[in-house]
């Protein structure tokens, strides 16, 4: 949703119509959307909209400059399922890095270096230098907005070190970059960039969930979407489309993100038969709370807590007999998923670990880590100071999603060309520019949200006028979504939503989750195959229009399945470890080159056999069967005399 | 007059008012009547009192019994305050300084940290210290 907002900002005056051409749908004519400034919103306005797609909208997008707003405005709508200041950025409480250099001398080439190689060398080159070089101006402007960042004695915006972030190109020590508003950073956000685009005329269809994408020619001409509140449908006709619908964390059992986290952009532009990209690589943590999804700290390790099996045992002597419980996080949650699945995990369904704090003292814990007992009562039910609290790996992030150009325009891959979907755009958690590659840094996910939220909107800018008419779109456009909607509704099989979802939540934890071999993922793909065949066999209750919401839980739950297929099966394809893709049977990444080696009398290896490459994945919905492509990472940045792209190295902290 | 006789009044009472409501008018033809709206307030009026005397007589009840327990036991201790449910009335009778307040919430003076002098900061210690965000035992990014 951030990234939406500073689209509109960038576009001015964006006044959103919305032309309401339901194929089927009630009689009645109610206006459906609020307009801010009370207008008609009659369905004949046909200006070009920027209709932008937002589920989760993760503060980024630009609000409007100053100096932009005398330029021609645009129409714009928004169409979202949750009211705006809901979406799951509000969650976001870390910071956005900056090389604003307020600390201490800082350059953003050395961002740019650090954010290369925190992907470990998977991230397009170019978005990662067009991001960190717009990452100043952005937060500056964000500043402008009145955001509301923690500031020093001198009254710049205080930074601070986290994320793996370093100078002089990792040689110079901990750098200071990252900016925040006190604990909610996201939340400020998020209401900056809402109130933000208040000022422009935007139209705001919230509760509107979106079908599928209106695709004609490959080219994206508008969004289908359905009125929760009235069970209407209604067609947007739009020049430019942006998804901006956040991640999908919901596909696995455990997982920080909202319930509302359903990867409905990357699903309706799969179902529109484009790629999505790198799916496979999914940011986990090792201590997050069993049924809650909350993370506990790391920290808590730090101060002497351990991590323990059905036996009392601290299993971490075994994995890691010096650092113990003090192990990397990836270290640490493989040996925890390890010990589940050998079938030393606690509970009724000895699924998950004890993070055990009670043999530290009380007032220790208080001192240290303040809150935490507040903590554990709420989110897991225990008294930290008598009980172990359980925990499992969990989900927090997905660096995969719908593959851009560092402009921000989705494309696509045919014949070793990248080539631009017309008319679409993505931008977020939902999109993938890549910035991030194989492993997203602390801090970096807010500033792709505001950089490329702004850049969608420059480049819509730049190459539309506003006024243009749009192209014709045949009359039975989105006949197949609204058949899929009524076949929902009347399902009548024997499988309940929650079933089937429960089902997939727990292959993709068992399967798909930290610890990945050869073998189980193959049984993974498997199973996923038969859960999402099951689907043909579900059961819904609710046969209403109006608020069905057993409707809109199976059609995110379609969505889901979409993601996951794409998930495990590209995750089983890809035969090495790299960054948050670790592999048993392989745990060394295979590149073009072996850089741990000198490069000299190597002979480069052929694209088909190493995997600094993007996956590009395909599913067919009827089937669910997934095909897999791969597109070269982008290795030169936007102007190699202002910055040089870097070569590719072994990584290590 | 027992509680639930009480009730049945007043449930006779409320019948009657929806009867007058119901009379094929609609809510705010009924406003612009006024015979028809004293009426209503009349009712209402009469509805509320039975429905205070209702309750007046079951605490007055409740009382004597409370009495004739302490009178049996003994000793007159002072009557403690009744335990109320935590209803959103019983919570303004609780005593306003107990809890909350852990050293998290604390703000600083000014609400500048006196140790990095950040204004406008997040409150309690340093939440990167660990290498991760932390706030309250929660990692928030890492």
């Amino acid at each position: 949703m951030a990234a939406v907002c500073a689209a509109f900002r960038v576009l001015g005056r964006n006044i959103v119509s919305s032309k309401a051409l339901p194929a089927v749908c009630q009689a009645s004519n109610r206006k459906l959307h609020f307009s801010i400034y009370g207008k008609k919103g009659d369905a004949k306005v046909s200006d070009d909209r920027l209709v932008a797609l937002c589920d989760h909208c993760v503060v980024g997008i630009c609000l409007l400059r100053s100096p932009l707003s005398i330029q021609p405005v645009f129409n714009t709508a928004c169409v979202t399922k949750l009211f705006p200041t809901r979406s799951h950025t509000v969650a976001a409480q870390g910071g956005i890095n900056a090389a604003l250099g307020n600390m201490e001398e800082d350059d953003w080439r050395w961002h740019f270096y650090d954010t290369v190689k925190g992907s470990d060398w998977l991230g397009d080159q170019d978005a990662i230098h067009y991001m960190t070089e717009q990452a100043p101006a952005a937060v500056v402007e964000l500043e402008n907005f009145g955001m509301p960042f923690s500031r020093t004695e001198e009254g710049r915006i205080y930074q601070r070190a986290f994320g793996g972030q370093s100078l002089k190109f990792g040689k110079g020590g901990q750098a200071h970059r990252c900016c925040c508003v006190a604990d909610r950073t996201g939340h400020s956000l998020l209401h900056t960039l809402y109130g933000q685009s208040l000022r422009y005329d935007t139209s705001y269809f919230v509760e509107y969930f979106a079908l599928d994408l209106l695709m004609e020619d490959g080219e994206c001409k508008g969004v289908i979407a359905l009125c929760m509140e009235d069970g209407s449908i209604h067609r947007f006709r739009s020049k430019n489309t942006v998804i901006a619908t956040g991640g999908y964390g919901r596909t696995f059992f455990s997982c920080t993100s909202a319930h509302t986290s359903t990867g409905d952009g990357n699903a309706m532009v799969t179902r529109a038969g484009l790629p999505c990209q790198d799916l496979e690589f999914v940011q986990f943590h090792p201590t997050g709370i069993y049924g809650a999804g909350c993370l506990i700290t790391e920290g808590c390790r730090g101060e002497g807590g351990i991590l323990i099996n059905s036996e009392g045992e601290r299993f971490m002597e075994r994995y890691a007999p010096n650092a113990k419980d003090l192990a990397s996080r990836d270290v640490v949650s493989r040996s925890m998923t390890i010990e589940i699945r050998e079938g030393r995990g606690v509970g009724p369904d000895k699924d998950h670990v004890y993070l055990q704090l009670h043999h530290l003292p009380p007032q220790q814990l208080a001192t240290r880590l303040p809150g935490i007992s507040e903590t554990a009562m709420i989110f897991a039910g225990v008294d930290v100071t008598k009980e172990p609290i359980p925990v499992l790996p969990t989900v927090h992030y997905n660096m995969g999603g719908i593959p851009t150009n560092y402009k921000g325009q989705a494309i696509t891959h045919e014949n070793g060309e990248d080539m631009v979907v017309p008319g679409l755009y993505a931008c977020g958690e939902a999109g993938c520019a890549s910035v991030h590659g194989a492993n997203r840094l602390g801090a970096n996910s807010l500033l792709d949200l505001v950089v490329f939220g702004r850049a969608c909107a420059l480049t819509i800018a730049e190459t539309n006028t506003p006024g243009e008419k749009l192209s014709p779109l045949k009359p039975n456009a989105g006949e197949a979504s609204v058949g899929n909607l009524d076949k929902i509704r009347f399902a009548n099989g024997s499988t309940r939503t929650s079933e089937i979802r429960l089902n997939m939540q727990k292959t993709m934890q068992n399967h798909a989750a930290v610890f990945r071999t050869g073998d189980v993922l193959k049984e993974g793909c498997e199973k996923m195959d038969s859960v999402y065949k099951s689907m043909d066999d579900i059961k819904t209750f609710d046969r209403g229009i109006v608020w069905n919401t057993d409707l809109v839980e199976t059609l995110e739950l379609q969505n889901l399945m979409l993601n996951a297929v794409q998930t495990i099966v590209s995750a089983e394809a890809r035969k090495e470890s790299r960054g948050a893709h670790a592999r048993e049977d392989f745990k060394d990444r295979v590149d073009e080159y072996d850089y741990s080696k000198p490069l000299q009398g190597q002979v480069k290896k052929p694209f088909e056999q190493h995997w600094r490459k993007h996956t590009m994945s395909y599913v067919d919905p009827k089937t669910g069967k997934v095909t897999l492509e791969y597109r070269r990472v982008i290795d030169s940045s936007l102007n190699a005399d202002d910055c040089a792209a870097i070569p590719p190295a072994i990584r290590s902290y | 007059m027992t509680r639930a006789s009480s009730f049945s009044i007043v449930k006779t009472f409320l019948s009657c008012v929806i009867f007058c409501c119901d009379n094929g008018k609609a809510h705010n033809r009924l406003v612009q009547h006024p015979r028809r709206m004293s009426l209503l307030h009349v009712c209402c009026t009469t509805v509320r009192g039975f429905v205070k005397k209702g309750l007046f007589l079951e605490s007055t009840y409740t009382a004597c019994h409370r009495t004739a327990g302490y009178a049996s036991g003994g000793v007159a201790k002072d009557k403690e305050p009744l335990k109320k449910a935590k209803t959103p009335q019983g919570r303004f009778d609780m005593d306003e300084t107990e809890s909350k307040s852990k050293d998290v919430f604390e703000r600083f003076p000014d609400d500048v940290n006196p140790e990095t002098k950040e204004k406008g900061g997040p409150r309690g210690p340093e939440p990167t210290r660990y290498g991760d965000w932390e706030k309250k035992g929660r990692c928030i990014d890492f």
